[in-house]
């Protein structure tokens, strides 16, 4: 876990701190009403006094993954329950697959694959006869149920395990059968909740190239993790949420203005701090690991340092961000709002301040209710 | 990766209370199977059964053994072993449902069936298919115990061994029923169970309790019509001839009252068990479903119609007769056991409609 105490924010002018074009690695389609996804607007939901969610604008559209990233409490799942028509908005516009789940219930889940964060199962049950059992409910025909359930089992790797009772499945194995469960009927889009969590590594790199090809689909993937790096791998755009609101919805390719720690690692650290003195870089030693750390705000600065460094002849082994850009993001937004906190006339209003959804103040440099599974 | 879409896709809301015979299947699929799996389940049914067979056995033979006459007892005995296997059976049926839609809830796997194409009238009914085929397990498990007893008294006729099957299994599907409804508005698998038992002493004897305190509060000055002798046989000194008389008493209206008998399955089980005929009772059996049949019928008329001496000096056969024609009263009584479900089914029914709006406190989704 990285601080953000601000050591390495606003430090970074200078050459290296265009703040002129950002390069989106996919150019996201401008926002409109109309597309086949996961459309939310002005979303919002409390339970007696608790404002889960406070105000959620999210774009989860077809054939991208969509990143959903924020604390524990602060909305994630209950803005999922209501996609996945479960739950009923308070007010707000939702549209799943072009259908509103509350008036058009059957027909958003007949459309939407919806992975609970907490898979259960029936212990006696085996992961094939679950997998049939859903089928059935979804009214997948008969005739391409069996086959339909081997081609699952096969993709989440639980063939072996296909017939054995879900009793003796581990955490992951079981995590695996809910997204089998939740892909049984071909949906269109897909709401994962922290699908990551209790995977084992191979598994995790496997779910990646799973959503990667959903989307390649055409499906629209809506997914949460507090896996930052892997939702940086797998993801074209993100949503974060604090305190029950989006905050931004922007792709992680995009600066948005704010500045990304870059690591850098020399053979030689003594002249790589020396150059980087030179070009008027500040660099402080990196929080873990080896090498230095600077505050770069967009690619185009960190290719130019890169090449001027090799220029001035460091041995560069590795120049890449410390940590992801979203996990980068989302850190800076979580900082900006505890700063913003901090000070009574903050620029950014944060209403909801009620416990248990993540909107209580937390002191600078941390970050509330953050638990990093990573 | 192929494609697997489905048949035909929805485009509308359907209706959540449609129950179509694939849906329920399902949910009951998946409901059979686990209990077929769990050996407590097995257990259970044939600790069931010995206990129920050598109760009887326990009482035909001490029966046998103090009257040396099985056949004159056997009709009363016949009356206790239905009576035990009703109230044994109200014992056990709640555990068949009590727990069946908060534990799924509890265990995060009632969300994702509401996440399907299934209705909650299916996933409701289903599971009731389900509790409601191992109850009918239970009674054709205790059914070699009332087989036994009719056949110590085959005059009675089989048509009470039928009534009583009959009315254990309506019973017994009832409880079950409730089981259902209270497990889905309750969201504690213990308090749902502990009300559903409380609601089976409730049917079975707070009805008849509630009723007899309710005595004292109900006597009131009523027009009694006693039918007295006025002629005698000079011979028999039997009485020929009767005339009305009016005179006022102070009597329990039981005729506002014996709808609290009714509804409990112990009468209605005693009052839609046939009537026997004259035979058996001349042989000095004593029929206990019968008493209890005919005294709760008389109750229900109340206390205006007072004595008639000239009917209580008839031949058995007009007295019997008499009696054979006073309504029955267990027909009200299903009327309000199948009411009593059908209110429970549709209160678990409603529970299970998403998008949930109003979220009862402590109650998650998933």
């Amino acid at each position: 876990m990285r601080s953000t105490d601000g050591t390495l924010t606003g430090v970074t002018e200078g050459d290296y701190g265009d703040r002129g074009m950002t390069t989106p690695a996919t150019a996201a389609p401008a926002a409109d009403e109309g597309h086949d996804g996961i459309y939310v607007r002005g979303l919002t939901r409390s339970f007696g006094t608790v404002h889960a969610v406070a105000g959620m604008d999210v774009d989860a559209r077809p054939g991208r993954v969509t990143a959903l990233v924020g604390p524990n409490g602060s909305g994630k799942t209950t803005l999922m329950l209501m996609i996945a028509g479960l739950l009923a908005p308070d007010a707000g516009q939702l549209r799943v697959a072009g259908f509103d789940p509350v008036t058009q219930t059957a027909a958003v889940h007949a459309r939407l694959g919806w992975m609970p964060d907490a898979l259960g199962a029936w212990d006696a049950l085996s992961a094939r006869e679950h997998l049939t059992t859903y089928a059935a409910a979804y009214r997948v025909p008969r005739a391409r149920i069996a086959a339909r359930a081997d081609e699952l089992l096969q993709i989440v790797d639980l063939r072996e395990w296909g017939d054995a009772p879900a009793r003796v499945l581990s955490r992951g194995q079981k995590q695996r059968l809910g997204l089998a469960r939740a892909l049984i009927h071909d949906p269109d889009v897909l709401v994962l909740d922290e699908p990551a969590s209790g995977l084992d590594p191979a598994s995790r790199v496997a779910l990646r190239q799973l959503l990667r090809r959903m989307a390649a689909d055409g499906k629209a993937v809506l997914v949460s993790s507090h896996v930052l790096s892997d939702l940086d791998e797998m993801a074209d755009d993100a949503v974060y949420v604090l305190g029950g609101r989006t905050v931004t919805a922007e792709g992680p390719s995009e600066s948005g203005g704010r500045s990304f720690v870059w690591r850098i690692r020399s053979l030689d650290e003594p002249r790589l701090v020396s150059a980087l003195r030179a070009r008027e870089v500040l660099s402080v030693p990196a929080t873990a690991g080896a090498g230095m750390e600077v505050s770069l705000t967009d690619e185009q600065g960190a290719a130019r340092l890169l090449a001027d460094l090799v220029g001035d002849g460091v041995p560069i082994v590795a120049f890449g961000p410390a940590g992801g850009r979203i996990e980068q993001t989302y850190l800076g937004l979580a900082a900006e709002r505890a700063n913003s906190l901090a000070q009574p006339k903050a620029a950014m209003p944060v209403p909801d301040a009620s416990p248990g959804n993540g909107g209580h103040p937390a002191p600078p440099g941390t970050i509330d209710g953050w638990v990093d599974e990573a | 990766m192929t494609t697997a879409s489905t048949a035909s896709r929805p485009t509308t809301a359907t209706s959540p209370w449609r129950v179509s015979r694939h849906g329920v299947r399902v949910v009951a699929g998946v409901e059979v199977r686990r209990l077929l799996r769990s050996k407590a389940w097995l257990v259970a049914v044939v600790v069931w059964a010995v206990v129920i067979t050598s109760f009887t056995l326990l009482l035909l033979g001490s029966v046998g053994a103090v009257a040396d006459d099985v056949d004159s007892s056997a009709v009363f005995l016949f009356g206790l072993v239905a009576y035990g296997v009703l109230a044994l059976g109200g014992l056990v049926a709640p555990a068949l449902s009590a727990t069946s839609i908060n534990a799924e809830r509890r265990d995060g796997t009632l969300a994702t069936w509401q996440a399907t194409l299934l209705t909650p009238a299916e996933i409701a009914t289903g599971k009731l298919a389900a509790g409601w085929l191992a109850a009918i397990a239970l009674v054709a498990a205790a059914t070699p115990a009332i087989l036994l007893t009719f056949v110590a008294a085959p005059g009675m006729g089989f048509g009470r061994v039928l009534t009583t099957l009959g009315i254990v299994t309506l019973t017994l599907l009832v409880v079950v029923t409730m089981g259902l409804g209270m497990s889905a508005v309750l969201l504690s698998p213990i308090a749902s169970t502990v009300v559903t038992y409380l609601l089976v002493v409730a049917l079975g004897v707070g009805g008849p309790i509630l009723f007899g305190l309710t005595t004292a509060l109900i006597f009131e000055d009523v027009e009694v019509v006693n039918q007295e002798a006025v002629r005698f046989d000079p011979v028999s000194s039997r009485p020929l001839e009767c005339e009305p008389v009016i005179t006022t008493e102070r009597q329990p209206r039981t005729d506002r009252t014996w709808g609290l008998l009714a509804g409990s399955p112990f009468v209605i089980l005693a009052d839609a068990a046939p009537r026997l005929t004259d035979e058996r009772l001349d042989s000095g059996s004593f029929d206990m479903l019968g008493g209890i049949s005919t005294g709760v019928r008389q109750l229900r008329l109340g206390p205006t119609q007072g004595f008639d001496a000239c009917a209580a000096a008839q031949e058995a056969a007009d007295q019997q007769a008499a009696r054979d024609a006073l309504a029955p009263v267990w027909g009200w009584g299903v009327l309000f056991l199948v009411a009593l479900a059908a209110g429970s089914w549709v209160l678990a029914v409603r529970r299970l409609i998403v998008p949930v709006r109003r979220l009862p406190p402590g109650m998650r989704i998933a």
